[in-house]
Parts: C-alpha cells; sequence; structure tokens
C-alpha cells in the first residue's frame, strides 16, 4: 500500500508540473501573439481582454495554490470555464 | 576523647544571652537513637526546668507572638556551653521547642520545655514534615525554570480497531487517488481535444489554449487538496499526536527545598543526575465536537500534584533515600544524602571507644529477611508498567546451603521495599498504524511539496522513537524516568534504572551473603562506658567509630547530662555462618 501511495504522490506531482509548464507556454504564446494584426477593432479588444483575463486568473492561481485556498481555486475553475465559453 | 566531661561547667544561653542553669540540669537524660541505621541521631531529652529570669524570658518570647514577635511556633535558641579546667569549650546550640511537651508552672515558679538539635536532622524533617510541593510552588521556590519538557506519546497497547479503521480507508484513499489521477489525466486529454477543434483566428486559438491549460491545472490542484485534506484528517485521527509532559530532575527538587529550608544539598548518587521524577497526569485531552483531540494535555507542573506520593516533601526525600538505599546527614550546612555504603561515612568518623568490658554479645539475626523484595510501582492506567514488567521488581531468597532437618530452619521473614513510582517505557519503534500512516505521510509530504512544502509528517512520525510511551493519556503513579538531556529515554534505559541495579549498587548492603557476608553483625546493647560533652557532640555528627580496631556503628546511646557515663548499644560487621546463599529472581 505503502509502495502505490509513493508512486501515486509522484504521478500526482509529474502531472502537476507538465500541467504548470503546459500554462506557462499556452500563456507565452498567447500574450506574444501580435494584437495589431487583428483588423477588427472590436475582436482586437475582446482577445486583449480575455488575455488580461487568464493573467489575472493565472496570478490568483498561483496565490491560491501557495494559501492550499479550495474555495478560491472552484472560483477560479468557474471563471476559466466561462472565459472559454466566452 | 571525653576528657571535657571531667570537672565540667556549663553556661547556658537563652536567645544569646546568658541565663540562670535550667533546674536539677544534671539529672537531664539525652537519648540518642539512630534508627533505620541513620549517621545522624534523632535525640529525645528530658523537659529543661527554668525558673527566675530564665522563665520570665522563656514565656516573653511566647507572649511576644501577640504584639509583633515571632512567637510560640518559631523555636528560642538555646545554647549550652561547656568548659573545664584545660579552658576547652564545647558548644551545644538547640532550639526550645515549644510544641513538644512545654508546660508553665506559674505557682512553681517554673515552666518546663524541651529540646531539638540546631543542626540535626531532626529539625530537618521537621520542617519538612506537612510542608508540601504545591505551597513551595505557590511562594516561588519552584518556577516554571525548574521544569523539564518531557516529550510522549500515547499509544494504546491494543489498537486492532484502529489498525482495521486505518487500513479500510487508507484503502480507499489509495482508490479514491488513483481514480483521481485518471480524471485529471483524462481532463488533460478534453483539453488537447478542444484545442485541436477548428477555430478561426490564430489569436483565438492561442486564448483556448490557455485557458484549457489553466482550467486542467485548476481542477488537477483542487483534486490535490481535497486528497491531502482527506490524507490529513486520517492522519490526524488516527496517529496519536506528540505531547509534552512537565517534569523535573529529582535531585533539582530536593536541592530546592533544602535549599529554602536554608541548607545546601549534596549527593553522590549518579543515576540523580539523570532521574526525573514525573508527576502523575489526572487531565484528560480536550475534544472538539467530532470527538477529535483539539489540545492536548500533558502534567502542567513539573512538582508532584496533591494526589501523588512525593506531593509531601517528606516523601521525596524518604523516596530518595529509599531508591539508593541511603542515609542522610547534616555537616556544617550541608545535607547529604549519600548511599549507605558510601565511604565518606566511614571517613567521617572521628571516634574511638575506650576500652570497654562486654559482658552481652548478640547477632543480628532480626535483620536476616528470607525473602527481599524490591519493586516499583505499576499503574492500570498504563498498562506498559505491566506488560514490560522486567526490572520492575527484584526477589532475594536466603536460605541454607546444608540442613540437617528442614523443620528447625530458622531463616523467616520478608523485606518488602516498595518504591511508590512506577518505570517509564521507551517507544523503541513504529507500531503497525504508525507503519501504515508512513506512506500516507510521505504522500502528504511529497504533495503538499507541489503547493509551496508546509506537511513533515514522514518527520513527525521517525520523530517518537526514542520518547516515553504511555497507554492513555491519564497515568495515576507517578514515575522516574532516566532522561538524556533532550528529553529522551536512552536505548538503554531500564539497564539503567531497574530494581536489580538499585539491589546490585546499593541494597545489597543488606545481604548476609554477598560482600563477604557483610550483612551479618554482632551487636553489643547498653554497654556503659565513660561519656562527655565531647563525646555527645562527636556522636551527634557520625556514629560510625573504632571499637578494639574494628569499625563499629551506634545504635543508640543514653547520656545523663550531669554524669560521666553513658550507655551505649552498637554493632560491628563480623561473619558468623557462612551456611547462606542467596537465589536472585528477576520477574519479567
Amino acid at each position: 500500500m505503502n509502495d502505490k501511495l509513493d508512486k501515486l504522490g509522484e504521478l500526482a506531482k509529474e502531472i502537476m508540473d507538465d500541467s504548470f509548464s503546459n500554462v506557462n507556454k499556452t500563456m507565452a504564446d498567447a500574450k506574444s501573439f501580435n494584437l495589431d494584426k487583428i483588423e477588427d477593432d472590436k475582436e482586437r479588444e475582446i482577445i486583449k481582454k480575455k488575455i488580461s483575463e487568464m493573467e489575472s486568473i493565472e496570478r490568483r492561481f498561483k496565490e491560491a495554490i501557495l494559501k492550499k485556498d479550495s474555495n478560491e481555486l472552484n472560483n477560479l475553475l468557474k471563471e476559466a470555464k466561462n472565459n472559454l465559453k466566452g | 576523647m571525653s576528657n571535657i566531661s571531667k570537672n565540667t561547667e556549663a553556661k547556658y544561653f537563652l536567645n544569646n544571652i546568658e541565663r540562670n542553669a535550667p533546674l536539677e540540669w544534671e539529672d537531664v537524660k539525652i537519648t540518642a537513637e539512630y534508627e533505620n541505621d541513620t549517621i545522624q541521631p534523632s535525640l529525645s531529652t528530658d523537659s529543661f526546668v527554668f525558673n527566675l529570669d530564665a522563665r520570665q524570658v522563656v514565656n516573653q518570647w511566647i507572649s511576644d507572638g501577640l504584639t509583633g514577635g515571632v512567637g510560640i511556633f518559631e523555636g528560642m535558641p538555646f545554647d549550652l556551653v561547656l568548659f573545664n579546667q584545660n579552658a576547652t569549650q564545647k558548644k551545644f546550640e538547640s532550639f526550645l521547642d515549644f510544641t513538644n511537651d512545654y508546660r508553665d508552672f506559674p505557682d512553681d515558679g517554673e515552666v518546663s520545655v524541651s529540646l531539638i538539635d540546631k543542626n540535626g536532622l531532626d529539625g530537618f524533617f521537621q520542617q519538612l514534615t506537612g510542608t508540601t510541593f504545591g505551597y513551595l510552588e505557590e511562594i516561588g521556590v519552584f518556577t516554571e525554570s525548574d521544569y523539564i519538557n518531557v516529550p510522549y506519546v500515547v499509544e494504546k497497547k491494543f489498537n486492532l480497531f484502529e489498525i482495521l479503521m486505518s487500513s479500510i480507508v487508507l484503502y480507499l484513499m489509495v482508490k479514491e487517488l488513483a481514480e483521481s489521477v485518471a480524471r485529471t489525466a483524462d481532463a488533460v486529454s478534453d483539453a488537447v481535444t478542444l484545442i485541436l477543434i477548428p477555430i478561426t483566428g490564430a489569436a483565438a486559438v492561442a486564448i483556448k489554449a490557455t485557458a484549457v491549460a489553466l482550467i486542467t491545472i485548476i481542477y488537477t490542484a483542487i483534486l490535490l487538496l481535497a486528497i491531502i485534506d482527506m490524507a490529513t484528517t486520517l492522519f490526524n485521527t488516527l496517529f496519536s499526536p506528540k505531547r509534552t509532559h512537565k517534569a523535573i530532575l529529582l535531585k533539582t527538587a530536593l536541592t530546592k527545598v533544602a535549599n529554602h529550608f536554608g541548607y545546601d544539598f549534596i549527593t553522590p548518587v549518579t543515576e540523580y543526575n539523570n532521574l526525573v521524577f514525573l508527576p502523575s497526569n489526572p487531565n484528560f485531552d480536550e475534544k472538539a465536537l467530532l470527538g477529535f483531540i483539539s489540545v492536548t494535555k500533558g502534567t502542567q507542573t513539573g512538582i508532584p500534584n496533591i494526589l501523588d506520593y512525593g506531593y509531601f516533601t517528606e516523601d521525596m526525600f524518604n523516596l530518595a533515600k529509599e531508591l539508593p538505599y541511603a542515609k542522610m546527614a547534616v555537616y556544617g550546612n550541608v545535607i547529604h544524602l549519600r548511599p549507605k555504603n558510601d565511604p565518606f561515612w566511614i571517613q567521617q568518623s572521628q571516634w574511638v571507644a575506650p576500652d570497654t568490658l562486654i559482658n552481652t554479645l548478640q547477632y543480628n539475626t532480626d535483620e536476616m529477611k528470607a525473602t527481599r523484595v524490591l519493586s516499583f510501582a505499576t499503574d492500570l492506567n498504563d498498562e506498559y508498567t505491566v506488560d514490560n514488567y522486567f526490572g520492575t521488581a527484584v526477589e532475594i531468597r536466603t536460605q541454607p546451603v546444608s540442613v540437617i532437618n528442614q523443620k528447625a530452619v530458622l531463616l523467616k521473614g520478608l523485606d518488602d521495599v516498595k518504591f511508590n513510582v512506577a518505570l517509564g517505557n521507551r517507544k523503541d519503534s513504529l507500531n503497525a498504524i504508525e507503519n501504515l500512516l508512513k506512506g500516507v505521510a510521505i504522500f502528504i509530504d511529497t504533495v503538499t511539496g507541489i503547493f509551496g512544502g508546509g506537511s513533515n509528517f514522514a518527520a513527525s512520525i521517525n520523530s517518537r522513537i526514542g520518547i516515553l510511551k504511555v497507554s492513555t493519556n491519564y497515568h495515576s503513579i507517578p514515575k522516574v524516568l532516566y532522561l538524556n538531556s533532550d528529553g529522551t529515554m536512552p536505548t538503554n534505559h531500564r539497564d539503567l534504572l531497574n530494581a536489580d541495579v538499585f539491589w546490585e549498587k546499593y541494597h545489597k548492603e543488606k545481604s548476609f551473603v554477598r560482600d563477604n557476608w557483610n550483612g551479618q553483625k554482632k551487636v553489643y546493647n547498653n554497654i556503659t562506658i565513660p561519656f562527655g560533652f565531647e563525646d555527645f557532640l562527636i556522636l551527634l555528627t557520625n556514629s560510625y567509630f573504632n571499637f578494639n580496631g574494628i569499625q563499629a556503628k551506634l545504635s543508640k546511646f543514653e547520656w545523663i547530662t550531669g554524669e560521666d557515663n553513658a550507655t551505649i548499644s552498637f554493632y560491628t560487621r563480623v561473619p558468623y555462618t557462612k551456611n547462606l546463599q542467596e537465589i536472585k529472581i528477576v520477574p519479567a
């Protein structure tokens, strides 16, 4: 049993590390996008707003992680889903 | 030695002022008894009778208690100074003891009162009697800085239910964790799928990918936090916390009490450098609404509580004497507590008995006990004191080597020495639950590492090794513990502190077999010898002496102060039978 727990702990850590890399990479991609290429002013503003929202979610997520704040994480999950739908 | 006794004259001082001699002082008898083989005697005297101005001073001392004086409950200094034509002068300092047989006779103009030796143990023990550690703590003699922290853990002797519970919960936890990891993997997979959905606009694709990545990591974090919460609850529920008792080094307790009464304290008993007195613990843990422990309750103070043997300071000194079969004596201002076999006692002896005609010789057959038992207490509230019994008691059986008629064997009697404290038990290894939970602890520590760290459950399990272990939090018998300076118990603590150690190092002094038949004595009772004031003063200090070139020890003497002789009783250590052998039993 203890061996399984050991492995699961390592696996959980690996998944979290991968997820962090994924977030960092996608966030960097999004932020590196040249918004001036978007001709439609309305679309450019929406994209800009979305990036800003996700930056905010990422920052609050990192804070919530350090505080182990489950409530805040649940709020962030909802916000991120809404962001995706929008 | 008794040259001062010839043609002796005396002066009497009450409260440091010379007064007229007590009436019939020549007939006052002083009896010195060395009960339990003590070094210094317990004195009893006929009362001294004072008249004239001496009576007035004595009674004034008492009546001053109404007008700001110390009054009847403090002894009045009474010094007896004897001198002779050689200008040799000796002083016996004492106090008038108004609480013992004080009587005033107004019609006769006399007052009768007894004495107590100023520097004797009697005075010290009379002060100890009724003085409690609670009182001494209340007035600030004992403070927090005198106490030491003793870490301990409560570990039930039988915890099958907890093992069963933890096994089931552990299984469910692993299962849930495995499923959670799988669900997280699915979520990641879904996110990837979402990204692959054709959408218009490169920026929108990047934003969607970021959102999916965020959702994935938040979801994973929520699941992991839930699992950490569950594992932590499991850990805290099934894993008894490490707690702390307050205790006190026995030597510190004795020293502080002696200091309080104006004495210094010395003991060479090596065990006392590490021997800690742990009071009983009547406290129950505080529990939260769901029944989990919210506040652990060890002993709150290091001194004995009112239910304990040792709460009365006299009992604590008696315990300290009984363990190493010790004697106490006062030299100058210092109380010595030393084993009876300490050569110090004999080195201090100065008196040489005069050559005397011995009419009667006896043997100390009354001190022969066929069975001797030394035992520490057991505590039903701490099952380990029963389960790990080895060293708690030792039995010595003395029997004849050869017998002609078994029915005629005269060896009998029991010497049952009970130490009213229990021994401690060390946590030597992790138990089944701890081994089960060790995996949980490592898991929690690993996963909380992802969240910036914070837990150290695995180390907290291992830190329990080497500390005191009890089966419930409320042990009812005080314990003596052999501790390292950090409060842990050495691996061999039971080898260092057990009944057999105390027998072999100290109590075997009583043995009629060991150390060349050391316990066998020839006894001489009521021998009349020339005796004087100087002899009296020497024998007040030390009862060992030289008798015809052999070491001897007094058990009693009676001296009528106006006479130049006394009757003494004493013994010498001389084997008188070798037809004895001992069998030692150490119950496990």
